[in-house]
Parts: structure tokens; sequence; C-alpha cells
């Protein structure tokens, strides 16, 4: 049931990635995705996909359990890809009938653009799946604690994160007493009109809430005696350090982002690349 | 026949991951008519599971529960009848809460029921007399009340459904004496007015002790043993074992009895120690 | 001024009420002076409502007086300069050990006291680790909060305070919660703090059998400080503590009633095995 569902889609796995720096692994997924937007070739493509793939492999999460990460998404690769296929006419006309041409330029185009959004989500699911929601919170921290120079606070945001982590569980059972409780008194969730359904929320969210908000005044208390004052002057025990790995890999991401561009020059630009533009 | 009775019954939490759990083995349970039947054991014996399968909440692995010798999982009909015939209160229920008023609250589970509303009206009065809510509470918000006051209400509210097997899990948790006295003297008088059968759920034989007619004690997922309360406090070592808590005095007749002075070791209440004292001391010697 | 020294906490004719506009409002606290001594293990008794949770907040400037003063080591809780200090002298551990744990891990969560604090990341994980083998969760670092035990967790809240290092350790109905084992556990976590750290404890329940561990007991009743003393003599008076709304311990109610019944029972009755030896002599002679 509800609990089934699990938050931020980490795979604990011991591998050399998920023992990477999270630091290093955001900001290196950032450059990936910025260089697969970038890549205007399928030479260059290919190398980023293979790239990701080397990255898959070596993190050791099984090629299945990432391929299903791209579920959520088929829907709009398959409307892209579509519209690339309907709106791009250059190269030759493949097929045309009634008001349709179909062309070889719009389907070179859509098998690229399939590529380049998968390999993007591929890679972000990368993040979620070698980094636990902790890790996660602690390098968005550190990367983010710069800009407390220019007045933002990102250690409250991070504080609300691990908050929330914390008590997404706690809350999720919470919720299926409440259902078994309503139950036992006869409340039907399942079945009924929407609006008959809709009313049965009451007894849910109310007690929910309720609950919850307790909870965060005595959370508060607990805090205020552990002495928070909203992250000034607070050290860090587990604090970050650059490790040999992180190094390497950043050598290699630079190694990255030059073949990229290499081959992005080498190859030129696909010439159907503006075609994405013209047709939305 | 039992009117309620489990076979074989099994239950297993997340069944097919790898942090599967085991939560209640082969139980086989009877429950007769008038009854209040006292569960005990350690959280994580597999008591609450238990209730949640009795009112067909969860749906077991294997095994089957039977109300009037029928299993309450042979019909879409027999499921509904058994929710409203085995009513449950969870623990802390205070915490489900959630309408306007006491009285709206105590009749949610009528309401849900499809009865009359003459026929709700008596039933959340006479809920609210059982649980000694006074009319006059009965347009008070819930949350006003105190933590005591919100309990009662909210066993009212499955009282109001007047099921035949009142299921109550762990009723006088966090509660302190004098709110933990008036729960226990209510669910003795519920059961003396009404004949009706009550199971309560708890890990204190302190409180079961004073008003529960059989006790079935849970140990790691099984029925360790069943009996009165007499029979049960014979093995006073072995719930002391479990990790459950024994009566003060309990102890003091076991040790008493370990020290080769002739009491007797059924001792759980103050007034059984004091008699028993007297025996001996007019020379009862050894209780045959 | 030795005396000051010795005094860890004093509350001064202390009043107070949740809502100050409020004339109405009953108050939670009233007229209370009451001081703790370092190295204490006192036991607040009273039923729910009576104030003495109140009393948990008053400790370490949670809330502050209506009127009246409390001070720890000498310094005001009023006087918002003392507030750190304050609040690392005197940590409150609550009832629900759910709504205390901030981390998702329990080292982290341990550790978060100390990271407040500014202290050096080698220290805090010294005191980490230190604290998580006092109360006996130290296998358990690296485990996530929501799978643990109530007891568990109760004692992960408690480790999480320690490592902040206080001299007095307050406990809001920290046994509450539990079931009987998880109850031994906290109860024996906090015997250890009292007598191997010599911190200064202050336990607030409403059971009878823990409170009887405690070297003297206050008892709260509406807002009001009604009794203090050793166990023995706050037991003694069977039907007061009954008018009190409290439990009496078997034991002492047992006693009670023998000597009603001019049977006579010498020595000490309030502990199982001092009753046990008690009995045992009028027993044998019989």
């Amino acid at each position: 049931m509800l609990k089934d569902i699990t938050i931020g889609q980490y795979f604990p796995l011991n591998s050399v990635i998920h023992r990477l720096d999270p630091r290093v692994k955001l900001l290196y997924t950032f450059v990936f995705i910025i260089m697969i937007v970038v890549a205007n070739n399928f030479v260059s493509l290919a190398f980023c996909v293979a790239c990701a793939l080397v990255v898959t492999f070596v993190s050791k999460v099984p090629l299945k359990t990432v391929i299903k990460g791209l579920k959520p998404i088929i829907f709009i690769i398959v409307i892209t890809s579509l519209l690339q296929i309907l709106y791009v006419k250059t190269g030759v006309t493949l097929i045309s009938f009634w008001k349709i041409r179909i062309t070889s330029g719009g389907i070179l185009e859509a098998v690229f653009l399939t590529f380049r959004i998968s390999f993007l989500i591929v890679m972000s699911t990368m993040l979620t799946y070698t980094t636990s929601p902790t890790s996660m919170t602690n390098g968005l921290d550190r990367t983010f604690a710069p800009l407390s120079k220019i007045g933002i606070d990102f250690n409250i945001i991070t504080m609300i994160m691990t908050i929330a982590l914390r008590f997404i569980p706690t809350l999720i059972d919470e919720v299926d007493k409440i259902i078994s409780a309503q139950k036992s008194r006869g409340a039907n969730f399942e079945t009924g009109s929407i609006f008959k359904r809709a009313k049965m929320l009451i007894p849910l969210f109310v007690p929910l809430l309720f609950n919850a908000t307790r909870r965060a005044y005595e959370l508060a208390y607990a805090m205020t005696c552990r002495c928070y004052n909203g992250g000034k002057g607070k050290t860090t025990m587990n604090a970050l350090k650059y490790k040999k790995g992180d190094w390497l890999v950043t050598a290699l991401t630079f190694a990255f982002v030059a073949g990229v561009i290499v081959l992005n020059i080498k190859f030129g630009e696909y010439n159907a690349k503006f075609a994405f533009n013209s047709a939305v | 026949m039992a009117l309620l009775q489990t076979e074989n019954l099994s239950y297993v939490y997340g069944e097919g991951t790898p942090f599967c759990v085991t939560a209640l083995d082969k139980v086989n349970i009877e429950i007769e008519k008038g009854e209040i039947v006292a569960v005990i054991g350690q959280t994580g014996s597999g008591k609450s599971t238990l209730m949640q399968l009795l009112n067909g909440l969860l749906k077991p692995n294997s095994g089957r529960v039977l109300l009037d010798g029928e299993d309450i999982r042979s019909s879409k009909a027999k499921k509904l009848e058994t929710r409203f015939r085995v009513g449950l209160c969870f623990q802390y229920p205070e915490y489900q809460l959630f309408e306007n008023t006491v009285y709206e609250d105590i009749a949610f589970g009528p309401k849900n029921m499809e009865l009359s509303e003459g026929e709700v009206d008596k039933r959340v009065r006479d809920a609210a007399k059982y649980v000694g809510i006074p009319d006059s509470a009965f347009k008070t918000h819930p949350f006003d009340l105190s933590g005591g006051e919100k309990r009662r209400v909210a066993i009212a509210g499955v009282i109001s459904m007047e099921p035949e097997i009142l299921i109550l899990d762990e009723p006088t948790s966090g509660l302190d004496p004098k709110g933990r006295e008036q729960i226990l003297s209510l669910i003795k008088n519920y059961r003396d007015r009404t004949g009706k059968t009550v199971i309560v759920v708890s890990h204190s034989m302190n409180d079961v002790a004073k008003i529960a007619s059989r006790v079935i004690v849970m140990y790691q997922s099984k029925v360790l043993m069943t009996g009165t309360v007499d029979e049960v406090f014979e093995h006073s070592e072995k719930l002391r074992e479990i990790g459950l808590a024994v009566p003060q005095i309990t102890e003091v007749f076991s040790k008493l009895h370990a020290k080769g002075i002739p009491v007797s070791e059924k001792v759980y209440t103050t007034e059984q120690a004091f008699l028993e004292i007297k025996r001996v001391l007019r020379g009862g010697g050894a209780n045959a | 001024m030795a005396d000051m020294a010795d005094t860890i906490l004093k509350f001064d004719n202390v009043t107070f009420r949740y809502d100050s506009d409020d004339e109405k409002l009953p108050p939670a606290v009233e007229n209370l002076s009451l001081e703790i001594k370092q190295g204490e293990f006192v036991a607040v008794l009273g039923h729910n409502g009576s104030g003495k949770s109140t009393l948990a907040k008053l400790s370490n400037g949670l809330v502050t007086p209506e009127s009246g003063d409390v001070y720890v080591l000498g310094m005001n809780t009023k006087d918002e300069n003392n507030d750190l200090k304050i609040k690392q002298t005197v940590g409150v551990v609550f009832q629900n050990p759910d709504n205390q744990i901030v981390a998702t891990i329990v080292e982290e969560d341990v550790a978060f006291g100390p990271e407040n604090l500014g202290i050096e990341p080698a220290e805090i994980r010294r005191r980490v680790d230190e604290s998580l083998k006092i109360v006996g969760m130290y296998k358990y670092r690296l485990h996530e909060p929501h799978k643990l035990s109530g007891g568990q967790k109760q004692r992960v809240a408690i480790a999480g305070i320690i490592a902040m290092q206080p001299q007095c350790i307050v406990f809001d109905e920290p046994t509450a919660m539990l079931d009987p084992e998880g109850r031994r556990d906290v109860m024996n976590a906090m015997k250890r703090l009292n007598k191997e750290l010599g911190i200064t404890v202050l336990f607030i329940t409403h059971y009878m059998e823990e409170a009887c561990e405690a070297e003297r007991i206050v008892v709260m009743d509406d807002a009001h400080l009604v009794l203090d003393g050793t166990p023995n003599e706050i037991f003694s008076d069977v039907n007061y503590i009954r008018s009190l709304g409290l439990d009496v311990p078997q034991t002492s109610e047992l006693a009670q009633m023998l000597k009603c019944d001019r049977i006579n029972i010498s020595g000490e009755t309030l502990s199982v095995d001092g009753l046990v030896n008690s009995l045992a002599k009028i027993l044998n002679r019989g």
C-alpha cells in the first residue's frame, strides 16, 4: 500500500559512484545535462550515451531498474517524437499521404530527441539512485552554503528537507492508521460517487493535519532544547571531504566536456537542429 | 460453537520482499459470548495484527477467522457485517477524532451504518452514558476536551455502533492512574450492563487482572498460553522473562514462596495479599 | 555562596499560565518554590494537568514565569543573554520519542545539538559515539530512527541531549508511551546518567513504581507543590496520595492494610525486596 512508495528512489548499493561526494555528483549530473543538450550531431550524442552507459554500469544499478525509471516520461517522448516526425520537413520524403509528409529528416530528429531526453532522465535518476536522501541534503547544503553571503539562507531549506525526509515515514504510518481506524467505524474510502469519496477525506485529513501540527509544536520545543537557532555558526560532524575518486571523476568530466565539444566541431551541426524550434 | 474463532491464522507483512516479517503464525483462539478476554504481549508480539484480522481490516495470508462459524471473508456482505459486529478501537483513538462536536463524532459510525436519525440519536446518547460523557458536553469541540475525556469520546464512537464484540487496543496507554481506572471500570460496566463480549489488548497484567475473565498471552507471533487470570499468573516468572510487567505484589509473593514461606504464588491484588498473610499468620500453612 | 553553587535549578515563587492575558484561565503552575541540588535524582509526581509538564518547560526557559523567577546555576531564565548557556546546562527529554528526533540517521540526530553549538567535528564524533554507548544504542548508529522501537527511539533522544554535555536533564514522562521493556531500558539509562556521569535528573512521571526509584519525590496537584520528601515518607500516607488521583505502590498499600489490622510490620516496606524481608520476619515467627 502506501508504504511501498519509495521516496527519492534511492537504490542502496556499494559502488564507486555511490561513494562519491554528493556535491560532485550534483555538479557533474548538471554538467552532463548541459552537454547532452549541447551535443549537436549523432556522434556527439553517441559519445554522451556511451558515457552514461558506462556510469550506469559502474554504479551496479541494474539496467532494468534504470529503464523502469523512464516509464513516467514515455508519454512525453512519444508526443515529441510524433511532433518531430510530422513537422520536420527536411531530407528525403519517405511517405506522403493526405496532408501528411514524413521525411527522413523528421525520423532522424525524432530518434535524436528520444535519445537526448531519455539519457537526460537516465543520468538524473542515476543521481537519486546512487545518493541517499540524507547525503543529497548534505550535498545541497554544502553546495549552496556560499549563498548565505548574498543573504540567501540555504540552511533553513536543508533543515526543512531533512525534517520532511524524517517525518514522511511517520506520517505515512499515521495515514495508514487513521484509514484503518475510520474504516472500523464504517467509513468507506473505496467505493461511491466522487462527491461521497471527497467527503470521506475529511475524517482522514482533519486528524492528520491536527496531529501533524501537534508534532510540529513538540518538535519545535525539542529543537529549541537542542540549541537550534536557524543554523547560525553550525558545524557538521560528517563534514564532506573530497577524496581521490572525486578528483578522478572531475578529471574525467573535463575529458567528457572536451570530447563533446571536439566532436561537435569535427562533425558539424546536425542540419535539422533548429527544426525542433520551428515544430513548437 | 465459539462466537469468534481463528483457525491457523497467519499474517506476514511485506510478503515477497526481503523485509517480510511474520506477524502472526498459525494462531488458534476462541472467544465466547459475554467474556472479557485480555490479550497481552509485548510490542511486536502480533497482538495488534491479530485484532485487525479479527474485524477483517487485514487479510490473512493463510487460515481463517470464523464469526458464528462462518468465514468472515466468505462474501462481501459477510465482510461488511463483520466490520460492524466486531468493533475495533485503536490505540490512542483520540488522534482520530475529526468532527466539530462530540455528538457528531460519536454519531459517525452509526451514520455510516445508515441507521434512522432517531436510532442514531439513541445510540449516541447510550454510548455517551457508558463512557461517562454528559449530554452537556455534546456541543463541545472534541479538541477542547482533556486527554482522558477525548479517549472516552473516541471509545464511545465505537460503542455507538453497538458491536457484539468490542475490541480495545491498549485503551489505557498514556493515561494517568485516574484515567486508567476510569477506562477499566467503564469497560467492566459496559460488559456487565450489555452482556456483550469485550477483548482488551494490553501489555500490562496490572490493568487486565482487575477486569478480565480470561487471558491470552502472545509471544513472538504465537499464542504462548491461555487461561484464567489465576492460571496465567502461576507463570509469573515466565511472563517477566518475555518482557511483560507483572504486579509488584505478585513478585513479592513469588519471592516469599522461593524463601520457603508457605504462601500462595497466585496473588496479584493487595486484598488477596492481605488475606493470604492473615491466613498464614493464623497457621494456615500451605494451601493445597 | 557554597550553598548557591550546590543548587543547579531553583524555582522561586513561580506562577505561570499559558495565556497570560486571560485572567480567568487557571495558572498551570502557581506560587511554586523548589530547589534541586547538583547530582540529585528527583521524581515529580502528579496526575495529568497537575502542572508537572509545565515545570519541565519552565526549567530551561522554553517558557518563562509570569511572576517569580527560575534560576539555572544562578542564571535567570528570563535573561535572553543566558539562553544558549541555560539550554546547554539543562536538557529536556519529552514524552513522544517520534517528535524529538530530527535527522534521518541515528548518529546524525545525536550530533544535532553539538553541531548547533558549533563544536569541532572531531569532538562531535567523540561525543556522539560516547553518548550512544551510554544509552546502549551504539550499534544502531547508522539505522533510520523510524525503524526503531519506541524505547530505542527514546534512548536516541536521550543520547542527543547527553551529547550537549548538560549538567541536568529533565525527563518529561519519557516512559508514558513505552511498553514494559522500553520503560525498563529508559529507566536504566536515566539511573546510569545520574550515578556514573553525575548528571542531575528531574524525572516527571505518573508511574509510582518508577518514582520510587528516585531519592526524592516531589508531588504536584492543581498547579501547586503539595509534598516533598523521600519515597518512604511520601508513600507513608497512602490515603492522601490516593486522594490526589495517584496510584500507591502495592507494597505500601499492603503495609498500610497490615498496620491498620494491627499486624506489626517493621522495617522497609516500599521496595519489593524490603517488603519481602519485612514480611518474612513476621511470617517465619508465625
